[in-house]
């Protein structure tokens, strides 16, 4: 309305001044549209101010306005992954019971000269070599109160299934880490002597002696085999280390012109689980299974049991209209009849090859470790 | 240190049984002001505490029902219990076994924590705010403690290394600092039967 009234105002005076009014005529106008102006506006000449004063305050109001209340939840953290399924060979049992699985890790004998009229000498042929394992039930139940859950308006439950979901595959993930890491694997390894294990910390230079001490491997017979370095499993704290690695056309840690041979030749897995403490951070090489068909580590599973189950306990409550007529379904979230719990559990099932001797080292011919802890 | 009654939400150690009756918050002790001996208290109950208690009179002492606190309404002063024999939840214990009546301090202690063992409701002074267990039979001034139950483990306290488990050693027995007053955090099955019947 003020606007209208301003604009008013200068359409009157341009009028005025176009008729060749006197500038007392203009002041006149002037005068008179403020007048209007401060009747609309309530600002009168014997106001205290010239704008509109407030006269109700936040504080005013000391329930209605000033108990503010606002919970929100806000984004969880992001868990890191340990993407294993790369270089783990799975596996599916039929049951709980142990499995067997047999592998042929040699050849047969080498020919031998025979003379004139010579009779061929019998030759032999090497034993299977035998592994078992089986799975195991990996559990975690969780008990709410049906009013812990009804009174969680900011929704701190709304996603607990997936939460229990993660929860089953960080366990997945640290099983797997720890039959790496684990002290008999490690000392099963180091037990293969200089062509299994180093303690040097991770250089392009070592990455290329895991890498020939895979090209020396032999089987029982003493024949060469196929073992070539393709995963490299390494602390989170040689991430840097890793890309620095690949991404040199020269050996990063030499100040000569040798080329990085090694450079693009592997793939690396961050083992978000694996403990140490820099500088001496581990790391691991491993064979690709399917290439070679040495399975340095198996991950076994139960046909039909593919991922985690979330389970929840059915509610033995009903509701009713009389003693005699059926009842009706409720919602899960009354628990059970006696206190109102409400019962969920993950399930899952998985395994590996275990032995006192070998850690879960299904095969060491797949493996080389370094503890990293020489400069 | 405790300080206070154990709370949060891993004290619940097995995933049952759960039998549950409420009481007065009067009817359960050591509670409140004056609740230890000579003089102090343990703690004041509030609703998310799960302490240890024995129920009813201490003149009954040492034969007192004995439960773990569920929930503790404080309009109304209930206190639901779980009072299930063998439910196991995690409680502070004292290692003390055996105090001097005269001075009141430890002269006894448990240096080898391990599952089977007694565990006590005790009102002895020496146990400090938030903590209501001991390994002792008897109190500061020579009467017999309720016996509450039998340290056990917690859930991921066993060896389970052969299965692919973390635990290459059990976590338990605990051992303290030899002859030295020290509180535990550990697991305790509770009984109900004053230690009458065996585990």
């Amino acid at each position: 309305m003020r606007k209208i009234l301003s604009m008013l105002q200068e359409i009157r005076q341009l009028q005025v001044k176009a008729k060749g009014g006197m500038e007392a005529q203009l002041a006149e106008v002037a005068d008179k549209y403020r007048y209007f102006d401060e009747q609309l506006s309530g600002i009168t000449p014997t106001s205290t101010g010239t704008a509109i004063e407030e006269v109700m305050t936040s504080a005013d109001f000391t329930y209605a306005i000033q108990e503010f209340i606002q919970r929100l939840m806000i984004p969880a953290y992001q868990a890191k992954r340990f993407d294993f399924e790369q270089f783990m060979k799975p596996d599916l049992t039929p049951n709980f019971l142990p499995v067997t699985r047999y592998q042929r890790r040699a050849g047969l004998d080498d020919l031998e000269y025979v003379g004139e009229k010579g009779e061929a000498r019998p030759g032999s042929v090497p034993d299977a070599t035998k592994r078992q394992y089986k799975v195991e039930v990996w559990e975690k139940q969780f008990d709410f109160s049906m009013r812990a859950l009804v009174n969680d308006d900011l929704g701190y439950f709304s996603d607990f299934a997936t939460a229990m979901g993660q929860a089953a595959r960080a366990s997945l993930e640290k099983y797997v880490s720890r039959m790496l890491w684990n002290a008999t694997s490690l000392a099963f390894i180091v037990g293969g002597g200089a062509l299994y294990f180093q303690n040097g910390r991770l250089t392009s230079s070592r990455i290329a002696e895991a890498r020939m001490a895979f090209n020396q491997r032999i089987d029982a017979r003493g024949n060469p085999i196929a073992a070539t370095l393709k995963y490299l499993v390494h602390h989170a704290g040689l991430v840097d280390t890793v890309r620095m690695i690949r991404q040199s056309t020269l050996i990063p840690e030499l100040a000569t012109n040798a080329a990085n041979v090694i450079a693009g030749d592997f793939v690396p897995v961050e083992d978000p689980y694996v403990a140490g403490i820099a500088p001496n951070l581990p790391w691991y090489a491993l064979v690709d299974w399917r290439a070679t068909g040495i399975v340095p580590f198996v991950l076994a599973r139960r046909q039909g049991i593919p991922a985690p189950l979330l389970l929840r306990r059915k509610s033995d409550v009903e509701t009713m209209t009389s003693l005699t007529a059926a009842g009706g379904g409720v919602s899960p979230l009354m628990g059970d009849f006696a206190t109102g719990n409400v019962v969920v559990k993950i399930h899952d099932e998985w395994g590996t090859y275990i032995s006192a001797n070998d850690g879960n080292v299904f095969d060491i011919q797949g493996v080389y470790y370094s503890a990293g802890t020489a400069a | 240190m405790p300080n206070h009654f154990i709370t949060g939400t891993d004290w619940e150690q097995s995933s049952g049984p759960i039998i549950s009756r409420m009481v007065h918050l009067t009817d359960v002790w050591p509670e409140g002001d004056g609740s230890e001996l000579p003089a102090g208290d343990k703690d004041h109950l509030a609703n998310g505490d799960h302490p240890a208690f024995a129920i009813g009179s201490k003149a009954n002492r040492p034969n007192n029902l004995v439960g773990v606190v569920m929930t503790y309404e404080d309009d109304a002063t209930l206190v639901i219990l779980n009072m299930a024999d063998k439910f196991i939840s995690r409680q502070w214990v004292l290692n003390v076994t055996h105090y001097n009546t005269g001075s009141k301090a430890a002269d006894g202690w448990d240096n080898n924590l391990a599952p089977g063992d007694p565990v006590y409701v005790d009102d002895s002074a020496l146990l400090p705010a938030g903590m209501t267990l001991s390994m002792a039979p008897l109190n500061n001034a020579g009467s017999p403690n309720p016996l509450f139950g039998y340290i056990w483990y917690c859930q991921g306290d066993y060896a389970d290394e052969g299965v692919g488990g973390k635990n290459h050693a059990a976590k338990l027995p605990v051992v303290p600092v030899y002859n030295t007053t020290t509180e535990v955090l550990l697991c305790v099955m509770q009984v109900n039967d004053s230690g009458q019947s065996s585990l």
